[in-house]
């Protein structure tokens, strides 16, 4: 017996609609096939996106850990203290020892 | 965070009302919560942008350490107590009066007190009778 013809096939995978009879084991097995695609891709998206948040947190980390301390123009550069140089916070006391002096001890966050 | 940040720029703001008195602030940044990983920031500097400001970074709290000796005991006027209590002196404010140098131990200052952004009304008012009692 002569088999009928059967309507065209188009692979979903490729931007084609699919016809073809749901009983047919070939229609499963792409749309198993397709299924498994489409969550590799989402996976695939997933892991990208989460690489990117990654490095973008990671080069705010390093902004934040070594990023310039710049302080405002026409004041001197921030002076980093030490038991070494902790004078030199005594001599900016003392220089200014014509004036009223103001300490003021925070923290930055 | 929100305070400490607030209590820079209440010290802003302060000295944007005296602009003609002659003082310098010096400004101790240390560390005290786990964030504080590194010296401030520009953004975080920049909230003191007089230029009768210096800032400096103090890692390991020689300073605050520094100034302990100098800081009368409890019930003194103008110094709050509970502030000379804490571990680590940090968010606290130190007005000094012309004249006194910083030899072996730091002067006693006329005003001490914190939380700063809270004691900014005090700390213009030690300004203000600094002010009125000297030339200044």
């Amino acid at each position: 017996m002569r088999r009928e013809a059967e309507p065209p096939r188009r692979i979903a995978a490729l931007g084609f609609r699919r016809f073809g009879r749901s009983d047919d084991p070939l229609s499963r097995d792409h749309c198993r096939r397709n299924c498994e695609c489409h969550a590799l891709g989402q996976e695939m998206k997933f892991r990208r996106v989460a690489l990117i948040v990654v490095i973008v947190a990671f080069i705010a980390l390093a902004w934040y850990a070594w990023g310039p301390s710049h302080t405002p123009q026409g004041q001197p550069p921030l002076a980093s203290l030490n038991n070494d140089n902790f004078s030199s916070f005594k001599d900016s006391f003392n220089e200014a020892s014509d004036r009223i002096r103001i300490v003021l001890l925070l923290s930055p966050t | 965070m929100t305070l400490l940040r607030a209590g820079a720029s209440a010290v802003e703001e302060l000295l944007d009302k005296i602009p003609g008195t002659q003082l310098r602030v010096l400004v101790v940044w240390e560390p005290i919560l786990w964030t504080d990983l590194k010296k401030p920031s520009g953004s975080i500097l920049a909230r003191l942008s007089d230029l009768r400001v210096v800032q400096f970074w103090d890692r390991n709290h020689v300073v605050a350490e520094a100034l302990r000796p100098g800081l009368p005991q409890e019930g003194t006027t103008g110094i709050d107590g509970d502030r000379l209590s804490d571990e680590i002196l940090w968010d606290d404010v130190a007005v000094y009066p012309p004249g006194p140098r910083w030899t072996d131990q730091p002067p006693q200052p006329n005003y001490f007190g914190g939380p700063v952004y809270d004691v900014i009304p005090n700390v213009r008012e030690a300004l203000d009778r600094l002010t009125t009692r000297g030339s200044l």
